[in-house]
């Protein structure tokens, strides 16, 4: 009976609390967007909104990434992109998400999107258009996009244009795969497709999209040559121990231009890999065992090179056992207990050193507790009278404590 | 006309929940205490990823029904603004009606929930912008309360309410003050 009727109050104060809750919020009122969208214009200082995309021409069903541009060219430029309201002239054509993505639908048209920012406002017109893809340039995308040409090691960003049917020409790197003809140049996909390439060669590039390819016209060929002047590898001479890693860097001149990042695209190599090797990524170097290396980068005909010196593994910790949380082991008075003590190194092992290490007493006078320091009773602790005292531990330059309490 | 508006918020608000308190109570027959209170705000305004912190001085008074049930109507006024870079923020006012159901812990202490309604008036200045809104919607939140010394009539209290929560906007508020039981 008194559970029943603890229920039923409980059940009853909770209703009529969610009640009270769901009525209540039904009043509420007051937009913030407003006050919301003139807090961003007066904290980013916005004087003016400009509305960008890389197309102006999208293929129907296709969607673009629309950006927000505030106060555009000036030293306090910000993207506004996250913040704006958009709108769209025709909805039966396309839609914008939060944060500027432009869907697209099935039908051909123009559309003016426009982004909206307190007082602020900015339009930019999109044509979408169901015309057929013609054919596929890959253009360099540098100042100079007609000249394919780049250094050993030394990464070249591309693009690719679709020419259309109805005469307009879109920027689709995002949409085309790519491919290369020899396994010496490298494609990388990221924000940018780029091409690397390790020796002096001419590979061809290709961007594909459906059954439109641009070998389909003229192969495109890299020029990739050798004007690299020089390499510095840092940081220099490391000590590492067993187990430990390091990176390393590569700044490289190419004829006016200097130190430009190469870490990524030269070749690296260990003099002695039992010792230390890199890893199937590059750039990162794990060390094995004691001893020294060489490490190098080749970029074509340039290399830099050092010394890594290995060490044995570090001592990291000492942990006395037993490990609990409070780090206290009680002991009635007049008994013993044997304690013993973990060494963990660098290289992630560990090692009993109960037999190696120093053993002692915190307190001085020792009047509670004493532990043996003598082999084959190391660590071995006697309660003498009651009350708390700490044991000590030291090996290999480190300590560690534990707290012993006689009962 | 603002003034008005609230008004008829407030005044909208009351009858409803002292109806379902009166249900929540079941009908019986409770002889109460009238209360008065006194109260030091410190709030937090989130909104443009910013926080200002304004505070205001807020006066109240309200019926307990029973030990665990009690309603307060109050009423608040900016003490101070905040700013952040060029923007000056403040509550200029602040109405709400709220409900208590607490549970003592003691005989001298008392931690409770809190549910009910607000309105308040946010004011926003800087170099492009000056306007104020104003806002209503749900508050909850909890607190506690102390007797002064036993068997006195003030009670200390310190309150945490959440007063706004809209994707753009988070108004909460911390409440220390003082309160008079006749």
């Amino acid at each position: 009976m008194f559970f029943k009727k603890l229920i039923r109050q409980a059940f009853s104060r909770l209703s009529f609390g969610l009640f009270i809750l769901t009525i209540l919020n039904a009043c509420s009122e007051g937009d913030p967007t407003n006050l919301y969208e003139s807090l961003i214009v007066e904290f980013n200082n916005v004087q003016s909104m400009a509305l960008e995309s890389d197309n102006s021409v999208i293929t129907t069903g296709d969607s673009l990434q629309l950006t927000v541009i505030g106060n555009k060219s000036q030293p306090d430029e910000v993207d506004l992109t996250e913040y704006v309201s958009w709108s769209v002239s025709d909805d039966a054509l396309a839609k914008v998400k939060s944060g500027g993505l432009m869907e697209t639908f099935s039908t051909d048209g123009v559309v003016t999107i426009t982004a909206s920012l307190s007082s602020f406002s900015a339009t930019l017109p999109i044509t979408l258009s169901s015309a057929a893809l013609n054919s596929i340039d890959v253009k360099a995308d540098t100042a100079t996009p007609d000249t394919l040409e780049t250094s050993v090691c030394r990464p070249l960003a591309l693009k690719a244009l679709g020419n259309y049917d109805d005469t307009t020409t879109r920027d689709i790197t995002d949409k085309v795969s790519w491919s290369t003809s020899t396994a010496s140049a490298i494609l990388k996909t990221g924000s940018v497709i780029s091409l690397s390439n390790f020796e002096v060669s001419t590979p061809g590039i290709a961007a594909t999209l459906g059954a439109i390819s641009s070998d389909d016209m003229t192969p495109v060929t890299v020029n990739v040559i050798d004007d690299i002047d020089s390499l510095v590898l840092s940081p220099l001479t490391p000590t590492l121990n067993v187990g430990e890693t390091q990176s390393f860097q590569v700044l490289a001149d190419f004829g006016g231009d200097t130190g430009i990042d190469i870490s990524s695209t030269v070749s690296w190599a260990s003099s002695d890999p039992v010792k230390a090797d890199f890893n199937s990524n590059n750039e990162v170097l794990t060390a094995a065992l004691s001893g020294t290396t060489t490490v190098t980068a080749v970029c074509g005909d340039q290399t830099d090179n050092t010394l890594v010196t290995v060490e044995g593994k570090a001592l990291d910790s000492l942990t006395i056992e037993p490990d609990n949380a409070v780090r206290l082991v009680r002991i009635n008075l007049g008994e013993t207990a044997q304690l013993s003590v973990t060494a963990k190194y660098s290289d992630l092992t560990e090692e009993d050193v109960t037999d190696s290490a120093e053993w002692s007493v915190v307190n001085p006078v020792g009047i509670f507790i004493s532990v043996d320091n003598v082999s084959p009773n190391k660590g071995l602790v006697s309660a003498d009278a009651i009350g708390d005292d700490r044991v000590k531990v030291t090996f290999g330059g480190q300590e560690a404590t534990l707290n012993v309490t006689v009962q | 006309m603002r003034e008005d508006m609230r008004l008829i918020k407030i005044i909208k608000a009351i009858p409803l929940s002292s109806i379902l308190l009166l249900v929540m109570i079941s009908g019986k027959a409770v002889a109460g205490s009238l209360f008065v209170d006194a109260s030091y705000v410190g709030s937090s305004v989130f909104i443009a990823e910013q926080e200002f912190k304004p505070t205001l001085l807020q006066v109240g008074i309200g019926w307990q029904f029973t030990d665990r049930f009690a309603m307060q109507i109050s009423q608040a006024s900016a003490e101070s603004e905040d700013n952040v870079a060029t923007v000056t923020s403040e509550i200029e006012t602040m109405s709400s009606v709220m409900f208590r159901y607490g549970s003592p812990v003691n005989s001298n202490v008392n931690v409770y929930v809190m549910g009910g309604h607000a309105d308040f008036d946010l004011k926003t200045t800087g170099n492009t912008l000056s306007n104020t809104e104003n806002f209503s919607g749900t508050s909850w939140g909890v607190g506690f309360e102390e007797r002064a010394s036993k068997n006195s009539d003030f009670r200390l209290h310190f309150d945490y309410v959440i007063h706004y929560n809209q994707d753009e906007l988070k108004v909460e508020s911390y409440q220390l003050g003082m309160r008079y039981v006749f």
